[in-house]
Protein backbone atom coordinates (compact mmCIF):
# COMPACT_ATOMS: atom_id res chain seq x y z
CA UNK A 1 0.00 0.00 0.00
CA UNK A 2 1.34 3.44 -0.87
CA UNK A 3 2.25 5.80 1.94
CA UNK A 4 -0.82 7.91 2.58
CA UNK A 5 -0.43 11.43 1.43
CA UNK A 6 -1.51 13.89 4.14
CA UNK A 7 -3.95 15.34 1.65
CA UNK A 8 -5.52 11.99 0.90
CA UNK A 9 -9.01 11.89 2.36
CA UNK A 10 -10.17 8.51 1.26
CA UNK A 11 -8.47 5.38 -0.02
CA UNK A 12 -10.09 2.10 -0.92
CA UNK A 13 -7.99 -0.86 -2.03
CA UNK A 14 -9.36 -4.01 -3.58
CA UNK A 15 -12.89 -3.71 -2.20
CA UNK A 16 -15.04 -6.78 -2.57
CA UNK A 17 -18.71 -6.39 -1.69
CA UNK A 18 -21.37 -9.06 -1.91
CA UNK A 19 -25.00 -8.51 -1.00
CA UNK A 20 -27.03 -11.61 -0.28
CA UNK A 21 -24.21 -13.77 -1.64
CA UNK A 22 -24.21 -11.91 -4.94
CA UNK A 23 -20.95 -10.11 -5.73
CA UNK A 24 -21.65 -6.45 -6.47
CA UNK A 25 -18.14 -4.97 -6.38
CA UNK A 26 -14.91 -6.80 -7.24
CA UNK A 27 -11.42 -5.49 -6.61
CA UNK A 28 -12.41 -1.83 -6.65
CA UNK A 29 -9.82 0.76 -5.67
CA UNK A 30 -10.40 4.47 -5.47
CA UNK A 31 -8.66 7.45 -3.93
CA UNK A 32 -9.93 10.96 -3.23
CA UNK A 33 -7.57 13.79 -2.32
CA UNK A 34 -8.36 17.16 -0.82
CA UNK A 35 -9.40 19.71 -3.44
CA UNK A 36 -10.30 17.23 -6.15
CA UNK A 37 -13.57 15.91 -7.48
CA UNK A 38 -13.72 12.24 -8.41
CA UNK A 39 -16.77 10.91 -10.24
CA UNK A 40 -17.83 7.28 -10.38
CA UNK A 41 -19.68 6.58 -13.61
CA UNK A 42 -21.34 3.52 -14.96
CA UNK A 43 -24.57 2.07 -16.25
CA UNK A 44 -27.46 1.11 -14.01
CA UNK A 45 -26.61 -1.94 -11.95
CA UNK A 46 -22.86 -1.43 -12.32
CA UNK A 47 -22.49 -1.10 -8.56
CA UNK A 48 -21.67 2.59 -8.41
CA UNK A 49 -24.23 3.46 -5.75
CA UNK A 50 -23.18 0.43 -3.72
CA UNK A 51 -19.58 1.63 -3.95
CA UNK A 52 -20.57 5.04 -2.62
CA UNK A 53 -22.58 3.54 0.21
CA UNK A 54 -19.65 1.27 1.04
CA UNK A 55 -17.33 4.26 1.23
CA UNK A 56 -19.43 5.87 3.97
CA UNK A 57 -19.92 2.63 5.88
CA UNK A 58 -23.56 1.96 5.00
CA UNK A 59 -22.74 -1.28 3.18
CA UNK A 60 -20.23 -3.72 4.70
CA UNK A 61 -17.36 -4.95 2.54
CA UNK A 62 -15.96 -8.46 2.75
CA UNK A 63 -12.45 -7.94 1.39
CA UNK A 64 -10.10 -5.05 0.87
CA UNK A 65 -9.12 -1.98 2.81
CA UNK A 66 -10.96 1.26 3.28
CA UNK A 67 -9.39 4.24 5.01
CA UNK A 68 -11.04 7.55 5.78
CA UNK A 69 -8.54 10.28 6.69
CA UNK A 70 -5.94 7.59 7.19
CA UNK A 71 -8.05 5.63 9.67
CA UNK A 72 -9.52 2.23 8.83
CA UNK A 73 -13.30 2.51 8.51
CA UNK A 74 -13.77 0.12 11.44
CA UNK A 75 -12.09 2.58 13.79
CA UNK A 76 -13.22 5.78 12.11
CA UNK A 77 -15.28 7.98 14.41
CA UNK A 78 -14.85 11.58 13.25
CA UNK A 79 -17.86 11.59 10.97
CA UNK A 80 -17.99 15.36 11.22
CA UNK A 81 -15.31 15.37 8.52
CA UNK A 82 -17.60 13.61 6.06
CA UNK A 83 -20.65 15.15 4.38
CA UNK A 84 -23.03 12.69 2.81
CA UNK A 85 -25.61 13.61 0.19
CA UNK A 86 -27.94 10.70 -0.52
CA UNK A 87 -30.54 10.76 -3.27
CA UNK A 88 -33.28 13.12 -2.19
CA UNK A 89 -35.87 10.35 -2.14
CA UNK A 90 -34.12 9.02 0.96
CA UNK A 91 -35.67 11.77 3.06
CA UNK A 92 -39.08 10.58 4.14
CA UNK A 93 -40.65 12.65 6.85
CA UNK A 94 -44.10 14.19 6.82
CA UNK A 95 -43.26 17.20 8.96
CA UNK A 96 -39.98 18.96 8.36
CA UNK A 97 -39.00 22.46 7.36
CA UNK A 98 -36.07 23.09 5.05
CA UNK A 99 -34.21 24.59 8.00
CA UNK A 100 -34.78 21.53 10.17
CA UNK A 101 -33.37 19.24 7.48
CA UNK A 102 -30.28 21.41 7.02
CA UNK A 103 -29.83 21.74 10.79
CA UNK A 104 -29.60 17.96 11.13
CA UNK A 105 -26.28 18.29 9.30
CA UNK A 106 -24.83 19.69 12.54
CA UNK A 107 -25.50 16.45 14.41
CA UNK A 108 -22.05 15.00 13.99
CA UNK A 109 -20.73 17.89 16.07
CA UNK A 110 -22.99 17.19 19.02
CA UNK A 111 -23.20 14.71 21.82
CA UNK A 112 -26.39 13.09 23.07
CA UNK A 113 -28.93 15.48 24.59
CA UNK A 114 -27.34 18.51 22.94
CA UNK A 115 -29.52 21.11 21.28
CA UNK A 116 -28.25 23.47 18.57
CA UNK A 117 -26.39 26.60 19.68
CA UNK A 118 -25.98 29.97 18.09
CA UNK A 119 -22.96 28.94 16.03
CA UNK A 120 -24.95 26.00 14.64
CA UNK A 121 -27.75 28.34 13.57
CA UNK A 122 -25.26 30.65 11.88
CA UNK A 123 -23.73 27.77 9.93
CA UNK A 124 -27.21 26.63 8.88
CA UNK A 125 -28.03 30.17 7.69
CA UNK A 126 -24.79 30.27 5.71
CA UNK A 127 -25.44 26.92 4.08
CA UNK A 128 -28.99 27.88 3.14
CA UNK A 129 -27.60 31.04 1.54
CA UNK A 130 -24.92 29.04 -0.29
CA UNK A 131 -27.55 26.93 -2.03
CA UNK A 132 -29.83 29.92 -2.56
CA UNK A 133 -32.69 28.74 -0.39
CA UNK A 134 -32.60 31.27 2.44
CA UNK A 135 -36.10 32.37 1.57
CA UNK A 136 -37.44 28.84 1.76
CA UNK A 137 -36.07 28.09 5.22
CA UNK A 138 -39.53 27.84 6.77
CA UNK A 139 -41.07 25.86 3.92
CA UNK A 140 -42.10 22.27 4.14
CA UNK A 141 -39.39 20.06 2.61
CA UNK A 142 -42.08 17.88 1.05
CA UNK A 143 -43.40 20.81 -1.02
CA UNK A 144 -40.12 21.57 -2.78
CA UNK A 145 -39.22 20.59 -6.33
CA UNK A 146 -36.69 17.82 -6.95
CA UNK A 147 -33.94 20.32 -7.69
CA UNK A 148 -34.65 22.31 -4.55
CA UNK A 149 -34.70 19.17 -2.43
CA UNK A 150 -31.30 18.21 -3.81
CA UNK A 151 -29.95 21.64 -2.91
CA UNK A 152 -31.34 21.25 0.61
CA UNK A 153 -29.47 17.96 1.00
CA UNK A 154 -26.28 19.59 -0.27
CA UNK A 155 -26.80 22.35 2.30
CA UNK A 156 -27.30 19.71 5.01
CA UNK A 157 -24.03 18.02 4.08
CA UNK A 158 -22.22 21.39 3.99
CA UNK A 159 -23.63 22.21 7.43
CA UNK A 160 -21.48 19.37 8.73
CA UNK A 161 -18.50 21.53 7.65
CA UNK A 162 -16.96 18.47 6.04
CA UNK A 163 -13.61 17.94 4.39
CA UNK A 164 -14.96 15.19 2.18
CA UNK A 165 -18.27 15.37 0.38
CA UNK A 166 -19.78 12.09 -0.80
CA UNK A 167 -22.74 12.43 -3.16
CA UNK A 168 -25.07 9.89 -4.68
CA UNK A 169 -26.38 11.03 -8.09
CA UNK A 170 -26.73 14.68 -7.13
CA UNK A 171 -28.20 15.51 -10.53
CA UNK A 172 -30.90 12.85 -10.67
CA UNK A 173 -34.29 14.45 -11.21
CA UNK A 174 -32.83 17.95 -11.08
CA UNK A 175 -33.91 20.61 -13.59
CA UNK A 176 -31.28 22.29 -15.77
CA UNK A 177 -31.28 25.52 -13.82
CA UNK A 178 -30.65 23.75 -10.52
CA UNK A 179 -27.97 21.62 -12.23
CA UNK A 180 -26.07 24.77 -13.11
CA UNK A 181 -26.53 26.09 -9.57
CA UNK A 182 -25.28 22.81 -8.10
CA UNK A 183 -22.28 22.76 -10.42
CA UNK A 184 -21.28 26.21 -9.21
CA UNK A 185 -21.73 25.25 -5.55
CA UNK A 186 -19.64 22.11 -5.99
CA UNK A 187 -16.91 23.96 -7.87
CA UNK A 188 -16.70 26.56 -5.12
CA UNK A 189 -16.51 23.87 -2.46
CA UNK A 190 -13.84 21.97 -4.33
CA UNK A 191 -11.83 25.12 -4.86
CA UNK A 192 -12.13 25.76 -1.12
CA UNK A 193 -10.30 22.48 -0.59
CA UNK A 194 -13.02 19.91 -0.13
CA UNK A 195 -12.61 16.48 -1.63
CA UNK A 196 -15.63 15.35 -3.64
CA UNK A 197 -16.64 11.79 -4.44
CA UNK A 198 -19.71 11.63 -6.65
CA UNK A 199 -21.72 8.96 -8.33
CA UNK A 200 -23.04 10.28 -11.64
CA UNK A 201 -25.10 9.04 -14.51
CA UNK A 202 -23.78 11.61 -16.94
CA UNK A 203 -20.96 14.07 -16.53
CA UNK A 204 -22.13 16.84 -18.81
CA UNK A 205 -23.45 19.33 -16.28
CA UNK A 206 -20.48 18.82 -13.97
CA UNK A 207 -17.79 18.39 -16.62
CA UNK A 208 -15.80 21.41 -15.52
CA UNK A 209 -15.92 20.43 -11.87
CA UNK A 210 -14.57 16.91 -12.23
CA UNK A 211 -10.87 16.17 -11.92
CA UNK A 212 -11.00 12.43 -12.42
CA UNK A 213 -13.59 9.88 -13.41
CA UNK A 214 -13.72 6.20 -12.60
CA UNK A 215 -15.92 4.02 -14.77
CA UNK A 216 -17.52 0.96 -13.23
CA UNK A 217 -18.96 -1.87 -15.23
CA UNK A 218 -20.36 -5.02 -13.68
CA UNK A 219 -18.72 -4.23 -10.36
CA UNK A 220 -15.22 -3.67 -11.72
CA UNK A 221 -13.33 -0.57 -12.64
CA UNK A 222 -12.95 -0.50 -16.40
CA UNK A 223 -11.30 2.86 -17.01
CA UNK A 224 -9.61 5.44 -14.93
CA UNK A 225 -9.55 8.78 -16.67
CA UNK A 226 -7.25 11.50 -15.45
CA UNK A 227 -8.25 15.02 -16.29
CA UNK A 228 -6.86 17.01 -19.14
CA UNK A 229 -4.06 18.79 -17.31
CA UNK A 230 -4.79 21.96 -19.25
CA UNK A 231 -7.94 22.53 -17.23
CA UNK A 232 -7.53 25.92 -15.57
CA UNK A 233 -9.54 24.72 -12.61
CA UNK A 234 -7.11 22.00 -11.68
CA UNK A 235 -3.93 23.94 -12.38
CA UNK A 236 -3.96 25.64 -9.02
CA UNK A 237 -5.06 23.26 -6.31
CA UNK A 238 -6.45 24.87 -3.21
CA UNK A 239 -4.17 24.95 -0.18
CA UNK A 240 -4.87 22.41 2.52
CA UNK A 241 -5.11 25.03 5.23
CA UNK A 242 -8.57 26.41 5.73
CA UNK A 243 -10.17 23.02 5.19
CA UNK A 244 -11.78 23.12 8.57
CA UNK A 245 -13.85 26.15 7.81
CA UNK A 246 -15.30 26.32 4.31
CA UNK A 247 -17.29 29.38 5.32
CA UNK A 248 -14.29 31.31 6.58
CA UNK A 249 -15.38 34.12 8.84
CA UNK A 250 -18.43 32.43 10.30
CA UNK A 251 -16.61 31.56 13.45
CA UNK B 1 -67.54 20.99 39.81
CA UNK B 2 -66.80 18.86 42.79
CA UNK B 3 -65.11 15.89 41.19
CA UNK B 4 -61.71 17.28 42.16
CA UNK B 5 -62.58 16.57 45.79
CA UNK B 6 -62.30 12.83 45.26
CA UNK B 7 -58.71 11.67 45.68
CA UNK B 8 -59.25 8.86 43.14
CA UNK B 9 -60.34 11.48 40.62
CA UNK B 10 -57.29 13.63 41.28
CA UNK B 11 -55.05 10.61 40.78
CA UNK B 12 -56.86 9.55 37.62
CA UNK B 13 -56.68 13.03 36.14
CA UNK B 14 -52.98 13.34 36.95
CA UNK B 15 -52.20 9.92 35.48
CA UNK B 16 -54.25 10.63 32.36
CA UNK B 17 -52.59 14.00 31.80
CA UNK B 18 -49.17 12.38 32.11
CA UNK B 19 -50.16 9.75 29.54
CA UNK B 20 -51.62 12.44 27.32
CA UNK B 21 -48.21 14.14 27.23
CA UNK B 22 -45.98 11.08 27.01
CA UNK B 23 -47.91 8.96 24.51
CA UNK B 24 -47.90 11.48 21.63
CA UNK B 25 -44.26 12.39 22.38
CA UNK B 26 -43.21 8.79 21.74
CA UNK B 27 -45.93 8.44 19.12
CA UNK B 28 -44.42 11.19 16.97
CA UNK B 29 -41.34 9.05 16.35
CA UNK B 30 -43.27 5.80 16.11
CA UNK B 31 -45.55 7.29 13.43
CA UNK B 32 -42.68 8.81 11.45
CA UNK B 33 -40.89 5.46 11.55
CA UNK B 34 -44.07 3.84 10.19
CA UNK B 35 -44.52 1.67 13.27
CA UNK B 36 -47.99 2.97 14.12
CA UNK B 37 -49.29 -0.41 15.22
CA UNK B 38 -46.32 -1.19 17.46
CA UNK B 39 -48.11 0.32 20.47
CA UNK B 40 -51.04 -1.98 19.91
CA UNK B 41 -48.82 -5.05 19.87
CA UNK B 42 -46.96 -3.91 22.97
CA UNK B 43 -50.32 -3.49 24.71
CA UNK B 44 -50.95 -7.18 24.08
CA UNK B 45 -47.59 -8.09 25.60
CA UNK B 46 -48.36 -5.95 28.66
CA UNK B 47 -51.49 -8.04 29.27
CA UNK B 48 -49.16 -10.97 29.85
CA UNK B 49 -47.45 -8.89 32.53
CA UNK B 50 -50.78 -8.10 34.19
CA UNK B 51 -51.72 -11.80 34.15
CA UNK B 52 -48.34 -12.68 35.64
CA UNK B 53 -48.82 -10.11 38.42
CA UNK B 54 -52.32 -11.40 39.22
CA UNK B 55 -51.01 -14.95 39.31
CA UNK B 56 -48.11 -14.14 41.62
CA UNK B 57 -50.08 -11.64 43.69
CA UNK B 58 -47.67 -8.75 43.04
CA UNK B 59 -48.36 -5.17 41.99
CA UNK B 60 -49.45 -5.20 38.32
CA UNK B 61 -47.74 -1.99 37.16
CA UNK B 62 -44.06 -2.86 37.77
CA UNK B 63 -44.49 -6.42 36.48
CA UNK B 64 -46.28 -5.15 33.36
CA UNK B 65 -43.57 -2.53 32.75
CA UNK B 66 -40.81 -5.12 32.92
CA UNK B 67 -42.65 -7.71 30.81
CA UNK B 68 -43.55 -5.16 28.16
CA UNK B 69 -40.04 -3.68 27.94
CA UNK B 70 -38.53 -7.16 27.57
CA UNK B 71 -41.12 -7.95 24.87
CA UNK B 72 -40.37 -4.69 23.07
CA UNK B 73 -36.62 -5.28 23.10
CA UNK B 74 -37.13 -8.80 21.72
CA UNK B 75 -39.36 -7.44 18.95
CA UNK B 76 -36.83 -4.74 18.01
CA UNK B 77 -33.88 -7.15 18.04
CA UNK B 78 -35.84 -9.51 15.81
CA UNK B 79 -36.66 -6.63 13.48
CA UNK B 80 -33.04 -5.44 13.36
CA UNK B 81 -31.78 -8.90 12.57
CA UNK B 82 -34.28 -9.02 9.70
CA UNK B 83 -35.68 -12.34 10.82
CA UNK B 84 -39.32 -11.32 11.20
CA UNK B 85 -40.28 -11.99 7.62
CA UNK B 86 -44.02 -11.71 7.12
CA UNK B 87 -44.51 -10.29 10.61
CA UNK B 88 -45.13 -13.84 11.79
CA UNK B 89 -42.77 -13.53 14.73
CA UNK B 90 -44.51 -10.37 15.88
CA UNK B 91 -47.94 -11.96 15.58
CA UNK B 92 -46.91 -14.95 17.67
CA UNK B 93 -45.40 -12.71 20.33
CA UNK B 94 -48.38 -10.35 20.48
CA UNK B 95 -51.14 -12.95 20.47
CA UNK B 96 -49.13 -15.22 22.72
CA UNK B 97 -48.95 -12.25 25.09
CA UNK B 98 -52.68 -11.60 25.26
CA UNK B 99 -53.61 -15.30 25.36
CA UNK B 100 -51.19 -16.19 28.14
CA UNK B 101 -52.19 -13.04 30.06
CA UNK B 102 -55.89 -13.93 29.99
CA UNK B 103 -55.06 -17.53 30.92
CA UNK B 104 -52.92 -16.55 33.89
CA UNK B 105 -55.59 -14.11 35.08
CA UNK B 106 -58.10 -16.98 34.86
CA UNK B 107 -55.89 -19.30 36.88
CA UNK B 108 -55.56 -16.52 39.47
CA UNK B 109 -59.34 -16.50 39.76
CA UNK B 110 -59.96 -13.33 37.73
CA UNK B 111 -61.95 -13.78 34.55
CA UNK B 112 -61.75 -11.49 31.53
CA UNK B 113 -63.97 -9.07 33.49
CA UNK B 114 -61.17 -8.55 35.99
CA UNK B 115 -58.89 -7.56 33.12
CA UNK B 116 -61.26 -5.11 31.52
CA UNK B 117 -60.14 -2.23 33.75
CA UNK B 118 -56.65 -2.71 32.30
CA UNK B 119 -57.89 -3.01 28.74
CA UNK B 120 -60.06 0.10 28.56
CA UNK B 121 -59.04 2.15 31.59
CA UNK B 122 -60.97 2.82 34.79
CA UNK B 123 -61.05 5.96 36.91
CA UNK B 124 -60.95 4.23 40.25
CA UNK B 125 -58.00 2.00 39.53
CA UNK B 126 -55.08 4.43 39.87
CA UNK B 127 -53.42 3.65 43.21
CA UNK B 128 -51.28 6.15 45.08
CA UNK B 129 -48.09 4.12 44.71
CA UNK B 130 -48.80 3.75 40.97
CA UNK B 131 -48.78 7.51 40.62
CA UNK B 132 -45.12 7.74 41.66
CA UNK B 133 -44.08 5.07 39.18
CA UNK B 134 -46.15 6.67 36.42
CA UNK B 135 -44.78 10.14 37.15
CA UNK B 136 -41.18 8.99 37.35
CA UNK B 137 -41.30 7.00 34.12
CA UNK B 138 -43.10 9.82 32.30
CA UNK B 139 -40.30 12.21 33.25
CA UNK B 140 -37.79 9.76 31.73
CA UNK B 141 -39.85 9.50 28.53
CA UNK B 142 -40.25 13.25 28.12
CA UNK B 143 -36.62 14.01 28.99
CA UNK B 144 -35.46 11.54 26.37
CA UNK B 145 -37.82 12.53 23.56
CA UNK B 146 -37.32 16.27 23.99
CA UNK B 147 -33.64 16.15 24.92
CA UNK B 148 -32.75 13.90 22.02
CA UNK B 149 -35.01 15.71 19.57
CA UNK B 150 -32.27 16.68 17.07
CA UNK B 151 -30.98 13.12 16.87
CA UNK B 152 -34.41 11.51 16.80
CA UNK B 153 -35.49 13.91 14.07
CA UNK B 154 -32.48 13.05 11.94
CA UNK B 155 -33.22 9.36 12.42
CA UNK B 156 -36.87 9.82 11.41
CA UNK B 157 -36.07 12.03 8.43
CA UNK B 158 -33.24 10.05 6.87
CA UNK B 159 -31.81 6.99 8.57
CA UNK B 160 -28.87 6.61 6.18
CA UNK B 161 -27.77 10.18 6.70
CA UNK B 162 -28.10 9.74 10.46
CA UNK B 163 -25.81 6.69 10.29
CA UNK B 164 -23.17 8.59 8.35
CA UNK B 165 -23.45 11.44 10.85
CA UNK B 166 -22.37 8.93 13.48
CA UNK B 167 -25.78 8.45 15.14
CA UNK B 168 -26.02 5.11 16.93
CA UNK B 169 -29.14 4.13 15.04
CA UNK B 170 -29.55 0.67 16.55
CA UNK B 171 -29.28 1.95 20.10
CA UNK B 172 -31.70 4.79 19.47
CA UNK B 173 -34.25 2.46 17.91
CA UNK B 174 -33.94 0.08 20.83
CA UNK B 175 -34.40 2.84 23.40
CA UNK B 176 -37.37 4.29 21.51
CA UNK B 177 -39.15 0.95 21.40
CA UNK B 178 -38.41 0.28 25.08
CA UNK B 179 -39.80 3.72 25.97
CA UNK B 180 -42.87 2.99 23.85
CA UNK B 181 -43.37 -0.11 25.98
CA UNK B 182 -43.06 1.97 29.16
CA UNK B 183 -45.60 4.47 27.78
CA UNK B 184 -48.05 1.68 27.03
CA UNK B 185 -47.83 0.24 30.53
CA UNK B 186 -47.99 3.47 32.50
CA UNK B 187 -51.15 4.33 30.56
CA UNK B 188 -52.93 1.03 31.24
CA UNK B 189 -54.87 2.32 34.24
CA UNK B 190 -56.24 5.36 32.49
CA UNK B 191 -56.31 4.79 28.72
CA UNK B 192 -56.12 1.02 28.80
CA UNK B 193 -53.88 -1.44 27.01
CA UNK B 194 -56.14 -1.92 24.00
CA UNK B 195 -56.57 1.78 23.36
CA UNK B 196 -53.24 3.35 24.31
CA UNK B 197 -51.94 2.96 20.77
CA UNK B 198 -54.67 5.39 19.69
CA UNK B 199 -53.36 8.05 22.07
CA UNK B 200 -49.88 7.56 20.57
CA UNK B 201 -51.09 7.95 17.00
CA UNK B 202 -54.20 10.14 16.79
CA UNK B 203 -52.87 13.36 18.41
CA UNK B 204 -49.83 13.05 16.13
CA UNK B 205 -52.06 12.68 13.07
CA UNK B 206 -54.02 15.76 14.15
CA UNK B 207 -50.90 17.82 14.84
CA UNK B 208 -49.26 16.83 11.55
CA UNK B 209 -52.13 18.49 9.73
CA UNK B 210 -51.68 21.77 11.56
CA UNK B 211 -47.91 22.29 11.69
CA UNK B 212 -45.16 22.32 9.10
CA UNK B 213 -42.09 21.81 11.26
CA UNK B 214 -41.26 18.63 13.14
CA UNK B 215 -40.66 20.42 16.41
CA UNK B 216 -43.99 22.26 16.25
CA UNK B 217 -45.78 19.04 15.30
CA UNK B 218 -44.21 17.24 18.29
CA UNK B 219 -45.24 19.86 20.83
CA UNK B 220 -48.61 20.30 19.12
CA UNK B 221 -49.26 16.56 19.43
CA UNK B 222 -48.37 16.69 23.11
CA UNK B 223 -50.79 19.59 23.59
CA UNK B 224 -53.59 17.79 21.76
CA UNK B 225 -52.88 14.60 23.74
CA UNK B 226 -52.98 16.51 27.01
CA UNK B 227 -56.27 18.17 26.11
CA UNK B 228 -57.85 14.91 24.95
CA UNK B 229 -56.71 13.07 28.10
CA UNK B 230 -58.00 15.75 30.48
CA UNK B 231 -61.32 16.19 28.65
CA UNK B 232 -61.83 12.46 28.30
CA UNK B 233 -61.12 11.78 31.99
CA UNK B 234 -63.56 14.42 33.19
CA UNK B 235 -66.10 13.25 30.60
CA UNK B 236 -65.85 9.67 31.77
CA UNK B 237 -66.70 10.84 35.29
CA UNK B 238 -69.91 12.52 34.14
CA UNK B 239 -71.01 9.91 31.62
CA UNK B 240 -69.85 6.97 33.71
CA UNK B 241 -67.94 5.53 30.75
CA UNK B 242 -64.59 3.76 30.43
CA UNK B 243 -61.88 6.42 30.71
CA UNK B 244 -59.73 5.18 27.84
CA UNK B 245 -62.63 4.94 25.44
CA UNK B 246 -63.74 8.48 26.27
CA UNK B 247 -60.20 9.85 25.86
CA UNK B 248 -59.79 8.19 22.47
CA UNK B 249 -63.19 9.34 21.19
CA UNK B 250 -62.27 12.89 22.27
CA UNK B 251 -58.94 12.62 20.45
CA UNK B 252 -60.68 11.45 17.27
CA UNK B 253 -63.05 14.41 17.48
CA UNK B 254 -59.98 16.68 17.74
CA UNK B 255 -58.48 15.00 14.69
CA UNK B 256 -61.66 15.87 12.81
CA UNK B 257 -61.40 19.50 13.87
CA UNK B 258 -57.70 19.61 12.95
CA UNK B 259 -58.40 18.17 9.49
CA UNK B 260 -61.09 20.77 8.84
CA UNK B 261 -58.80 23.54 10.12
CA UNK B 262 -55.82 22.43 8.07
CA UNK B 263 -57.66 22.43 4.77
CA UNK B 264 -58.70 26.02 5.47
CA UNK B 265 -55.14 26.90 6.55
CA UNK B 266 -53.46 25.26 3.57
CA UNK B 267 -55.64 27.00 1.07
CA UNK B 268 -54.29 30.28 2.38
CA UNK B 269 -50.76 29.09 3.06
CA UNK B 270 -49.77 27.28 -0.09
CA UNK B 271 -50.79 29.46 -2.99
CA UNK B 272 -48.34 32.29 -3.63
CA UNK B 273 -49.36 34.32 -6.70
CA UNK B 274 -46.94 33.80 -9.57
CA UNK B 275 -45.37 36.72 -11.44
CA UNK B 276 -43.18 35.83 -14.45
CA UNK B 277 -39.62 37.08 -14.33
CA UNK B 278 -39.23 40.26 -16.38
CA UNK B 279 -35.47 40.42 -16.70
CA UNK B 280 -33.37 43.24 -15.27
CA UNK B 281 -34.36 44.68 -11.94
CA UNK B 282 -33.55 48.09 -10.64
CA UNK B 283 -30.71 47.61 -8.22
CA UNK B 284 -31.84 49.86 -5.44
CA UNK B 285 -29.81 48.88 -2.44
CA UNK B 286 -31.88 49.06 0.66
CA UNK B 287 -30.27 47.98 3.89
CA UNK B 288 -33.61 46.53 4.91
CA UNK B 289 -36.95 46.16 3.30
CA UNK B 290 -39.44 48.75 4.54
CA UNK B 291 -41.04 47.42 7.66
CA UNK B 292 -44.34 49.24 7.50
CA UNK B 293 -47.44 47.61 6.10
CA UNK B 294 -48.59 44.08 5.63
CA UNK B 295 -46.08 41.73 4.02
CA UNK B 296 -47.28 39.19 1.49
CA UNK B 297 -45.20 36.85 -0.63
CA UNK B 298 -45.41 36.29 -4.37
CA UNK B 299 -43.52 33.81 -6.50
CA UNK B 300 -41.47 35.90 -8.95
CA UNK B 301 -39.75 33.78 -11.56
CA UNK B 302 -37.42 31.52 -9.63
CA UNK B 303 -37.52 33.37 -6.32
CA UNK B 304 -39.87 34.91 -3.82
CA UNK B 305 -40.65 38.61 -3.59
CA UNK B 306 -42.03 40.22 -0.51
CA UNK B 307 -44.76 42.72 -1.24
CA UNK B 308 -44.86 45.71 1.12
CA UNK B 309 -47.20 48.59 0.44
CA UNK B 310 -47.62 47.72 -3.24
CA UNK B 311 -43.87 47.42 -3.97
CA UNK B 312 -42.00 44.14 -4.42
CA UNK B 313 -38.67 43.49 -2.75
CA UNK B 314 -36.36 40.52 -3.00
CA UNK B 315 -33.40 39.65 -0.79
CA UNK B 316 -30.12 39.93 -2.69
CA UNK B 317 -27.06 39.05 -0.63
CA UNK B 318 -26.83 41.60 2.17
CA UNK B 319 -29.46 44.00 0.80
CA UNK B 320 -32.87 44.11 -0.86
CA UNK B 321 -33.61 44.85 -4.51
CA UNK B 322 -36.82 46.46 -5.64
CA UNK B 323 -38.44 44.26 -8.27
Amino acid sequence: MPVPNPQTLLTAEGLYVALGGLPILRDVSIRVDAGEAVAVLGPNGSGKSTLLRTLVGLVPFQEGQLNLFGTPLRKFRSWRRVGYVPQHASVSVANATVREIVASGRLAHHRWFAWPRRYDREVVDQCLATVGLSQRAGWSFAHLSGGQKQRVLVARALATEPELLVMDEPLAGVDLESQAALAKILRDQRDAGLGLALVLHETEALAEVLDRTVRLCDGRIVTHVDPPSASPLTADPAPVTGLQDPFGGVS
Amino acid sequence: MNFFQYPFMQRALLAAVVSGLAAPAIGMFIVQRRLSLLGDGLGHVAIMGVGLALLTGTAPLPVAVITCVVGAVVVELLRQSGRTSGDLGLAVLFYGGIASGVMMAGVAGQGPAGLSAYLFGALTSVAKEDLWVIGGLAVVILAFTIGMLPRLFALCADENFARVAGVKVRWLNLIMVALAAVTVTISMRTVGLLLISALMVIPVAASQQLFISFKAALFGAMGIGLLAAATGTVGSYYWNTATGATIVVTAIAMLGVATALSSALNRRRREAPFVPDHGEHPHIQLPNKPRSGRVTVVQHGDHLDEVVAGRRYAAHGDHYDEH
